[in-house]
């Protein structure tokens, strides 16, 4: 794991401050500073290749989450295996050469 | 409603005759009358007061009445105004009621047709307004309990994901000794959430009833209830170490409130415990006098040690739900809740940095609330 941010600001800071940036983001909505749609859009507009999984209790967001690049979206509550699927998913979708 | 016996009344006309009779007619009923003998007068007398009802001839010395009936209707859009003429034409009347005359009259007048008149259009505002009243009163209802439910399904998702994912690890660090420590953690955090939510179904409750229902004030001992609030955030808070002290300008003070001064302590005081990660919480509440705008104020600061609140956040912190920008920062609801009965005090509530200038020594929650003295 790379880090762990309290905010949208330290989130996008922290992805700066990579040299290898990660592949995977877990990404909350809200959050002080800055929320989950304007992190994801300041994170792909840095690397686009970058899956992010937009995890959010609050599911109005979604359909702005996916329209602006989010690799997919996690409704609270979800359990760990289908958290651990996505995760799979995300890093099966940059190298296909990834198994479980 | 208004009838026509409580209303105030505008007589325009030049005519010394038709005043008088008016006058007597309308005051029988008992009406406020005043009289104005030209459009100037009236708009002066607009100004002194206010009408519910305007009669105006449409032939005045200093402009045409029609001009007299725009203008009223821009500027004081909910008077009922009533044309009187001796020179009716169709093209006249027509244009009357376009510029939203209330009715539209021929001398000679047949009094108590005109009288009706008034009494029916007094009638019918009443009832217009009332129904905007109630329109209001049901978008109002509906907004809020929107805004409940979205709170709601956000922060019990927020705490269900919690306990699940608690609950979820622990079943994996049953069979591995190694993992105890981790494993009473995770049951830690299972029984926080579970009280927290059952906080959070509180504070809704108590939200919801401080916009349903007219709370009265009345003069309350606040150190008494001070004291109180912290042994029992001390008791619901044991594996925490809190020490707070209190400086006070009196050791009995009544302040204007009701009984959820309360709930406004204690959820300053657990605001101030949740954002503190030090080992041990240190909290000063200072209680002072202030007085603004000619009003006695008891001033209760709550200093805490904790993580401080950044400035672009100070004012945001008290707002939740807010419409327009549904990003909403953290969870629970205790600072709304605070706002809400402080404001039903009359009273204000701001944060400041701790050490001015440096958010991250601490906040300091600023508390203004009517004195008795």
């Amino acid at each position: 794991m790379a880090g762990i941010a309290e905010n949208g600001e330290d989130a996008v800071s922290m992805f700066i401050s990579f040299s290898e940036k990660p592949k995977v983001v877990l990404l909350d909505h809200r959050m002080p500073l800055k929320d989950g749609i304007e992190t994801t859009k300041e994170i792909l507009q840095i690397e686009n290749s970058t899956k992010i999984i937009f995890v959010s209790a609050d599911a109005s967001v979604k359909e702005e989450a996916l329209s602006i690049g989010a690799f997919c979206f996690k409704d609270k509550p979800f359990t760990i295996e289908n958290l651990i699927d996505s995760i799979q998913n995300a890093l099966e979708c940059i190298d296909p050469t990834i198994t479980s | 409603m208004i009838k026509i016996f409580e209303s105030k009344l505008l007589i325009v006309d030049d005519d010394d005759l038709m005043c008088e009779t008016l006058s007597d007619i309308f005051q029988e009923k008992g009406c406020n009358i005043a009289i104005a003998k030209n459009g100037r007068e009236a708009f002066d007398k607009m100004e002194q007061s206010t009408y519910d009802i305007a009669i105006i001839d449409i032939r005045l010395p200093d402009m045409d009445g029609m001009l007299l009936l725009s203008e009223f209707k821009k500027i004081y859009p909910e008077i009922i105004c009533i044309i009187i003429t001796g020179y009716a034409t169709l093209q006249n009347a027509s244009n009357a009621l376009k510029d939203g005359a209330d009715g539209y009259f021929l001398k000679p007048l047949i009094l108590e047709e005109l009288v009706q008149r008034a009494q029916d259009v007094l009638e019918k505002r009443d009832l217009q307004r009332k129904l905007k009243e109630s329109e209001k009163k049901y978008r109002e209802a509906y907004n809020r309990a929107d805004f409940y439910k979205d709170l709601f399904a956000h922060d019990i998702n927020n705490i269900l994901q919690s306990i699940l994912s608690g609950m979820q690890l622990n079943k994996e660090y049953l069979n591995m000794p190694e993992k105890l420590g981790d494993l009473k953690e995770n049951y830690k955090i299972i029984e926080e959430q579970i009280l927290r939510g059952a906080r959070l179904v509180s504070n809704v409750r108590k939200l919801s009833k401080l916009e349903d229902t007219q709370i009265l004030n009345k003069k309350i001992e606040i150190c008494n209830i001070l004291e109180k609030s912290i042994t029992y955030i001390k008791d619901s808070y044991k594996e925490r170490n809190i020490n707070v002290q209190i400086d006070s300008v009196g050791k009995i003070l009544y302040v204007t409130a009701n009984d959820f001064i309360e709930d406004l302590f204690e959820n300053i005081i657990i605001n101030a415990i949740k954002h503190n990660r030090n080992p041990l919480v240190e909290i000063i509440i200072k209680i002072s006098r202030e007085q603004e705008n000619n009003i006695n104020f008891l001033k209760i600061e709550f200093l805490d040690n904790g993580k401080g609140i950044p400035d672009s956040r100070k004012k945001q912190i008290f707002q939740r739900g807010n419409s327009e920008k549904r990003s909403v920062h953290g969870m629970g609801l205790g600072l709304s809740l605070v706002k809400k009965i402080v404001d039903t005090y009359k009273g204000e509530i701001w944060v400041e940095d701790k050490i001015k200038g440096d958010h991250s020594k601490g906040s300091n929650f600023v508390l203004l609330i009517p004195e008795v003295v």
